[in-house]
């Protein structure tokens, strides 16, 4: 793609307001999130294995979490240790016993991906609370179509400006009776523009929680003139430990009190579920493929990069000797943040690492280093360089199951970095799925 | 018709308003850049009185700049952000064309600061905002939404043409305008004790005599319903 | 088994009126194997003209959820009734979830913690019960009781450090010792005869039922307790939550009567 394309996407992106917000020094400042036009491709062979086994892993993790606030016969079973599942931080007692509307648990989610250079492709984390980003990918082919009009049919590429019609249909699926509503936290939320533009284009109200109160467990938006309108759905972009003041941290000014008392009532639905943490908790991890099993009686389509629980003994000691070549990562944070490569650490930041690791065996995973592929990006000059880049696929779970044909390729602006999150200064790319 | 909220409500109100200060101070104002420019360069204090606003410029050059750039509250440039502060917050409401437009009329008046002709580089900021009426009205052509808007729109306009003392047919037009649109909407949102007052001052051209009243129960026609 | 008479309230007084005042009481006790409820009524001064309706938390306590919009200066509730209660400290149930074993953010055992532990461990009897006992025994000889020594969100590995506190804490620290011992265990907050408010103690699963002990009066409980709400700490127990629109809370004001015969 020519670069003075890239020019125009780029200016048409400011023009529409595609920013994400962050805080510097204790100030808020939106940044346009900085967009390369030369497009990661996915052939279509290569989609329809990704497509099978993100379906595959995605229904495996709705029945653990249905299973989880059900009795836990996965835990009975001895496939995952009850402690990795209690001590999650994601895990929530409040949550026990309650069965979401139609049963689904993880109505969106982000799984991050990545391509190894033989070609193959690993999951690197699931996303089950509130993975955003789809905004910007869906935009951006808006956008790139003006400024290229025809790249799309030449390309014979499949048109991925369905994802609200996805999510709506998702939001109807579980709505309860009532308004589908998206739950911001407010314009300084670093994803305001995601939660805008996707009302927008669901048709959904965006709404804080000032505006919903709950009235003898049924939930509601009151209007201008005091008519209120009963709330069916809620597509909430704040974090279950804001969601309820009554429930969870008490001093939450952008909950809605008593939400939860609604949604156990089963009165609306909650997109997606409160407690589903549980699920995507680094620990938990290493145990998704067990699950594809267990609940699917399967055998993994996708696999995970190779990762050692020091939980186990066996692990621990492997996790000790070969420190050097793995990243370890702290299962109690996210975002790219407590993410530490073995081989950038000094001899006594090594030995640390190891005491820490020996000392709070449960708090950290390790895994091989996938050394994935580099792919080109535009610099200033117009010329391409490579650079690493992984890929979250949005899974939407209504009555069925199914994956979004494009995804939010993210890539790293730092030559040879592995850090591709967007909070840290990385970029994305449209992804193309080709239709043959 | 959707639910709109308090908050929504009063954005939308305030985002009409904003916009059209924006305008028509814009307008208003290059009248008095001719004037300042040609007759008596100190009759930008003349537009400041009409506005309330104390004179802290220190010529008629420091004026124009200042008037438009600075960060007061008043002055142009923070209008137009406050516009835009509103329309953000309602994407899904207004589309994001509508609020592309805002974004250009920012963007636009950003990059006119640094111009030779002030006049011509700040011309696509009026565009702009024509363009944001124009693409509101294809969007919401019924919705009450617009009519709130409108409100704000409407309200703003007779304020801003009260205190220039524009003609008083023009402003029957504008009232009749906001008449018409205040029919639209649902039933106790028009305070129609303080519509009276307005109807009553604007049957004569002596309404400037009441200037301070009538103002006072413009502002309150609409808003304390939404704010 | 005592018949006992019961009556409880707790008046909040604001220093500047409160509205839009939404609230979450949970102050129903439920019958048990142990207490029958009888005749139980409520009050709530100002009564919700706006909404009111009960409901039951995720730990399956009963509760009053409900909104006052108009500003009020005081909030008031309370129960009266009778319970028909046993004079022994077992509570039979269905097993309880595994997650009684989990610590929480008032209840992790920090090295302190896990010292004692390990400290009084060494010389701990063998039966689960006697444990249970035993434990709630150290932990009541290790602490000294002094009112206003610690908050509601003191957390155990705090109040064990200053070596002192409340109900609350001498309850949540003997949760944190059995969790250390892999016995299943939950907070219970109730009312206690001559305790004056509103009391807390613990009760340990013993493979088939529940032991109650008070590790703050270093005893099994007996007729003279009435258990309101259970959890996995206070804060799944705390007897009221609420968020208003005002400055900040004023006096807390609770009158407690039992009446055993």
């Amino acid at each position: 793609m020519p670069i003075t394309t890239a020019y125009e996407i780029n200016k048409l992106m400011a023009r529409y307001g595609v920013k994400f917000g962050l805080y510097k020094n204790g100030e808020f400042i939106e940044q346009l999130f900085p967009y390369d036009a030369i497009p990661r491709v996915i052939s279509n062979s290569e989609f329809e294995l990704l497509d099978k086994g993100l379906v595959q892993r995605v229904n495996a993790l709705n029945c653990f979490l249905k299973d989880i606030y059900s009795g836990a016969k996965i835990v009975t079973d001895k496939v995952v240790p009850e402690e990795f599942v209690y001590i999650s931080k994601g895990y929530l007692q409040e949550c026990a016993g309650i069965v979401p509307p139609e049963g689904v648990y993880s109505h969106i989610s982000g799984i991050d991906l990545v391509q190894a250079k033989d070609g193959k492709w690993y999951i690197l984390e699931d996303n089950l609370r509130i993975p955003s980003g789809a905004s910007y990918p869906l935009i951006a082919r808006e956008l790139s179509r003006i400024a290229d009009p025809e790249a799309y049919s030449t390309n014979n590429v499949v048109d991925n400006r369905n994802y609200s019609d996805m999510l709506h249909e998702t939001m109807d699926f579980v709505n309860r009776g009532g308004l589908n509503v998206i739950l911001t936290p407010g314009r300084y939320n670093a994803a305001y523009f995601e939660h805008s533009y996707l009302a927008e284009r669901t048709g959904a109200l965006l709404v804080k929680a000032s505006e919903l109160f709950v009235d003898n467990a049924v939930l509601y938006m009151k209007d201008y003139l005091g008519v209120k309108a009963r709330v069916g759905a809620v597509y909430r972009r704040i974090s279950d430990e804001y969601l309820d003041p009554m429930t969870f941290v008490a001093d939450s000014l952008i909950g809605v009190p008593h939400i939860m008392d609604a949604y156990r009532a089963g009165n609306v639905a909650i997109i997606n579920a409160p407690g589903n943490g549980v699920a995507d908790d680094k620990g938990i991890y290493y145990f998704v493929p067990k699950m594809v099993k267990y609940y699917l009686g399967e055998e993994p389509i996708l696999q995970n990069a190779p990762t050692y629980l020091p939980y186990y003994e066996n692990d621990l000691k492997f996790t000790l000797e070969n420190i050097e070549r793995l990243v370890i990562k702290d299962v109690s944070e996210a975002g790219g943040y407590g993410v530490v490569f073995g081989s950038e650490l000094s001899k006594e930041k090594l030995d640390e690492m190891k005491a820490l690791i020996i000392k709070e065996p449960r708090r950290f995973i390790s895994q091989e280093v996938i050394d994935f592929i580099d792919l080109d990006i535009m610099d200033e000059n117009g010329v391409a360089v490579p650079r690493k880049a992984d890929l979250r696929a949005f899974v939407l779970t209504g009555k069925t199951t199914r994956v979004w044909a494009s995804g939010l390729t993210r890539f790293s602006r730092v030559v040879g970095s592995f850090i591709v999150n967007s909070s840290q200064g990385g970029g994305f790319k449209d992804t193309w799925v080709l239709s043959r | 018709m959707g639910t709109i909220s308090v908050e929504y409500g009063s954005n939308l109100y305030w985002l009409g308003r904003y916009a059209e200060r924006t305008y028509t101070t814009l307008n208003t104002f290059f009248e008095y850049y001719d004037k300042t420019l040609d007759k008596d360069k100190n009759s930008y204090k003349e537009f400041l009185e009409s506005l309330e606003i104390d004179d802290k410029y220190s010529d008629n050059r420091h004026f124009i700049r200042g008037f438009l750039y600075d960060k007061d509250s008043f002055c142009v440039m923070s209008t137009l952000r406050f516009a835009h502060d509103n329309a953000l917050v309602c994407r899904n409401v207004i589309g994001s064309e509508a609020l592309a437009y805002i974004q250009l009329a920012m963007d636009a008046f950003s990059s006119s600061r640094d111009a030779k002709n002030l006049r011509l580089a700040l011309m696509p900021v009026i565009d702009y905002l024509l363009a944001f009426w124009g693409s509101l009205d294809d969007k919401l052509a019924n919705g009450e939404e617009r009519t709130i808007i409108k409100c704000g729109k409407f309200i703003e306009r007779l304020d801003l043409y009260f205190r220039f003392s524009y003609n008083h047919k023009l402003i029957k037009n504008e009232y009749e305008m906001l008449c018409h649109i205040l029919a639209r909407v649902r039933e106790g949102l028009c305070n129609t004790q303080h519509l009276a007052v307005l109807t009553d001052a604007l049957a004569t051209e002596n309404y400037k005599a009441r200037l301070k009243e009538v103002l006072e129960s413009l502002n309150k026609i609409f808003e304390e319903q939404v704010s | 088994m005592k018949t006992v008479r019961f009556q409880y309230q707790t008046e909040l007084t604001f220093s500047s009126p409160a509205s839009k005042h939404r609230f979450l009481l949970r102050v129903l006790p439920q019958s048990d194997s142990r207490q029958q409820i009888k005749n139980l009524v409520w009050h709530i001064d100002p009564l919700p003209a706006d909404t009111l309706w009960q409901t039951v938390d995720g730990f399956g306590n009963n509760a009053l959820a409900g909104y006052i919009s108009v500003p009020h200066s005081h909030f008031c509730f309370g129960i009266e009734g009778t319970a028909e209660v046993l004079n022994e400290p077992y509570i039979t149930t269905s097993p309880p979830p595994r997650v009684l074993l989990y610590p929480t953010e008032l209840t992790h055992a920090h090295s302190a913690l896990v010292d004692f532990y390990n400290e009084i461990n060494n010389s701990a009897p063998v039966k689960v019960l006697d444990r249970i006992q035993y434990f709630s025994h150290a932990v009541h000889a290790r602490m000294r009781y002094e009112r206003g020594s610690t908050t509601s969100s003191t957390s155990a590995a705090e109040a064990f450090d200053a070596g002192m506190g409340v109900c609350q804490d001498y309850a949540q620290i003997l949760l944190v010792i059995l969790r250390l011992d892999k016995i299943l265990c939950r907070y219970v907050a109730g009312l206690a005869s001559d305790y004056g408010e509103t009391h807390a103690w613990v009760e340990a699963w013993t493979g088939t039922r529940y032991c109650a002990t008070d590790p703050t009066r270093d005893k099994l409980i007996d007729e003279g307790y009435i258990a309101i709400s259970r959890g996995r700490d206070f804060t799944d127990c705390s007897i009221e939550r609420g968020v208003f629109k005002g400055l900040c809370r004023g006096t807390q004001t609770v009158s407690l009567n039992m009446a055993i015969s």
